[in-house]
């Protein structure tokens, strides 16, 4: 099936682009880890790099920009976790411009939300929990049809999205994981329709003044997956539940302020879960004279799932960060922020770091650092780690 | 990243100086003249409106003390909008460096409030409304500040004849406008408008010290649809960092005929794709 919807899109979307130009984006990457403690789990590896990753996208678009194709295969090559060593179509769609009117085809991402330290609201695509184990930023081609309605009174979208795609994780020699592995194989569905059940969302956007609000609902198989512990085999497995989830996004932004709030209701997993994220950005520009701007950040979440729900790592944070920008021509920025989980009482440290050395190469240097940790969070507590990663741009 | 605000469009379009007719009677006065300085600023705002909307492709090229240099590619789409609050919309697209490929910014100007900005970020697909308080920051690692490149309208500043004088072999009318909005990075302006065609020529800027900090010369000026005046290349010379930023535009089009609604939040993502 899977395939299939693949050769579609392709016969789709490839004789369009014959008569077009198609140019290549994307990059190549080295990336290397460096843990400071050894594992702590059996089998696990010490997980140092280089590791390799391939994200090449071949694209097209008309001169007036309202036909345009893309297509962005991803490989991720790692000499220590085989699961880490991984594909995925990250992108392959056609979006059509007409009037008022939007048509995506094709596996794409859709991105949800506005504050920085958490991605609440964000639900569309299935996280990519290999790449991005901690903050599950990254994410897996999701295959869709989106339909979308750009009138003066705000931005209609709808989306259909005729398959599941299930989180995928480390393996168990990687680093960055609990006790034990999650097994593929083992993965069960609440529906009987299974991976293939239909999901539907709806989504309104609105710009009023400086405010920016935004309505979703979505309803189809929960992109997070309850894990049990197959006590047998000493695996977990995933099983997936169809859910209803309301959402709302709000930004206002005056002057160098930014506020932000997520919030979404969700039915399907035990009692409705509440939960909500909010917070401010604030910039100081020019600091001290210089072309230098630090951004000031403080962001509250807060989720009341019961132990029926499918585990997040944190039910209560605050997260605290800055963000600084030299603005000089190789764009260098630095992150450094820091997660407190209020009800477990543990910490953990992050800093991102990025520049481009030159035209086409860029250097990204990313650091964690776990503090005393129990609970979920427990499971990693001995994976600090700094990671460089440098990318050649096609 | 930092971004052009809107109307990068008001003022590179050359918006900026050129008086209603160019037979319009010549300032006579001699010193400081207010209400000159505001008269020939009226005429050459109005002098310009009526360009609908303009497509162009852009290079620029950011020169450091040493003389080495980078550049970086954009798209624009500008749409002029004649309103007594709003000002013009835009939408910017960068095509290199190559990392950055796609990062597209949507802008609403306003006259008197801050202009209303998103950017759009390709590899995270996602859309950031973005705070526009920043006037006096870099605009991309450049010498250009955003409040060059924005900032044009004439309810914004002070103006003020100084003289008539010679610049290059054109004559020249000299204004001195004064910020008026917060957060300048400038004391002054001194610009140089021929008074043949009423094309913005140089501007000498000053800084919060009140001493020369950067001049701009616009050269190569071509006449689009009989009417319009367009410098292909902007030259910013920071003469304090001794570094440079030319802005040259490789391709043009105006009144080709776009739609406001285009120039929309929710259609920012398709322009990141190209």
């Amino acid at each position: 099936m899977r395939t299939i919807v693949w050769i579609l899109i392709a016969l789709t979307v490839l004789p369009l682009q014959a008569k077009s130009d198609v140019k290549i984006g994307g990059f190549a990457a080295v990336e290397t880890r460096a843990f400071l403690e050894k594992p702590q789990h059996t089998r696990q590896r010490h997980g140092h790099g280089p590791g390799l990753i391939l994200e090449p996208e071949f694209y097209s678009q008309s001169a007036d920009t309202k036909t345009s194709f893309s297509f962005r295969p991803f490989l991720h090559l790692d000499p220590h976790d085989s699961r880490r060593t991984h594909g995925d179509i990250r992108q392959c769609d056609l979006l059509l411009v007409r009037g008022d009117y939007e048509v995506g085809i094709g596996a794409s991402k859709v991105f949800w939300g506005v504050v920085e330290s958490y991605h609440l609201v964000d639900i569309l695509n299935q996280s990519d929990a290999v790449e991005s184990s901690l903050d599950l930023e990254e994410k897996l081609g999701q295959p869709m049809i989106r339909f979308s309605v750009l009138k003066p009174w705000g931005t209609l979208r709808f989306f259909y999205m005729p398959m599941f795609r299930e989180r995928i994780f480390v393996g168990k020699k990687g680093r960055l994981r609990g006790p034990f592995t999650v097994d593929p194989g083992l993965t069960t569905y609440d529906h009987p329709a299974g991976k293939y059940h239909q999901d539907f969302a709806v989504r309104l956007e609105k710009v009023i003044g400086d405010w920016d609000i935004n309505l979703s609902y979505f309803r189809g198989t929960s992109r997070e997956p309850i894990l049990t512990l197959n006590s047998t085999q000493q695996r977990m497995a995933s099983h997936y539940k169809v859910i209803d989830q309301g959402s709302l996004e709000v930004q206002y932004t005056r002057d160098a302020w930014l506020w932000k709030g997520e919030f979404f209701a969700r039915s399907g997993h035990g009692r409705a879960i509440l939960a909500g994220i909010g917070g401010f950005e604030y910039t100081l520009y020019q600091i001290r004279g210089t072309d230098w701007d630090l951004g000031l950040l403080t962001e509250y979440h807060r989720d009341n799932r019961s132990s029926m729900a499918p585990g997040v790592s944190m039910e209560e944070f605050v997260f605290v960060g800055t963000r600084f920008s030299a603005n000089d021509t190789d764009d260098t920025e630095i992150l450094l922020g820091c997660v407190f989980n209020t009800k477990r009482a543990s910490q953990s440290f992050s800093v991102e770091a990025k520049k481009r050395l030159d035209d086409r190469l860029k250097l990204e240097i990313e650091g964690r650092l776990f503090g005393e940790a129990n609970g979920a969070s427990a499971g990693t507590k001995k994976d600090s780690h700094i990671q460089a990663k440098l990318a050649y741009y096609f | 990243m930092r971004i052009f605000t809107a109307p990068l469009t008001a003022f590179m379009l050359g918006t900026f100086m050129v008086p209603e007719g160019a037979s319009a009677e010549k300032p006579t006065a001699t010193k400081e003249d207010k209400a000159e300085g505001l008269k020939i600023a009226k005429t050459y705002d109005k002098r310009n409106q009526g360009f609908k909307d303009e497509v162009a492709t852009l290079k620029m090229t950011l020169t450091n003390a040493n003389g080495e240099s980078t550049e970086r590619a954009m798209r624009m789409w500008t749409y002029e909008v004649i309103d007594d609050k709003r000002g013009d919309k835009s939408i910017l697209v960068f095509d290199t460096p190559r990392d950055v490929k796609g990062t597209a910014l949507l802008s609403h100007a306003h006259h008197v409030d801050p202009d209303d900005q998103w950017l759009f970020l390709p590899a995270l697909k996602r859309i950031k409304r973005i705070a526009s308080a920043n006037k006096s920051g870099p605009f991309v690692g450049s010498e250009f500040a955003y409040e060059d490149i924005t900032s044009s309208d004439i309810e914004k500043f002070d103006w003020y004849y100084l003289r008539t004088e010679n610049l290059d072999g054109q004559e020249c009318y000299v204004l001195k406008r004064i910020p008026l909005y917060e957060n300048s990075g400038y004391t002054k302006q001194i610009s140089w408008i021929d008074t043949k065609h009423y094309r913005l020529q140089k501007v000498d800027y000053y800084d919060r010290k009140d001493s020369l900090l950067k001049t701009l010369r616009m050269k190569g000026y071509k006449l689009y649809k009989d009417k319009f005046w367009r410098a292909e290349t902007w030259e910013m010379t920071n003469h304090q960092s001794k570094k440079s930023t030319v802005l040259a535009y490789t391709s043009r089009e105006l009144s080709t005929g776009l739609e406001e609604d285009e120039f929309t939040k929710g259609r920012l993502k398709s322009y990141g794709r190209g």
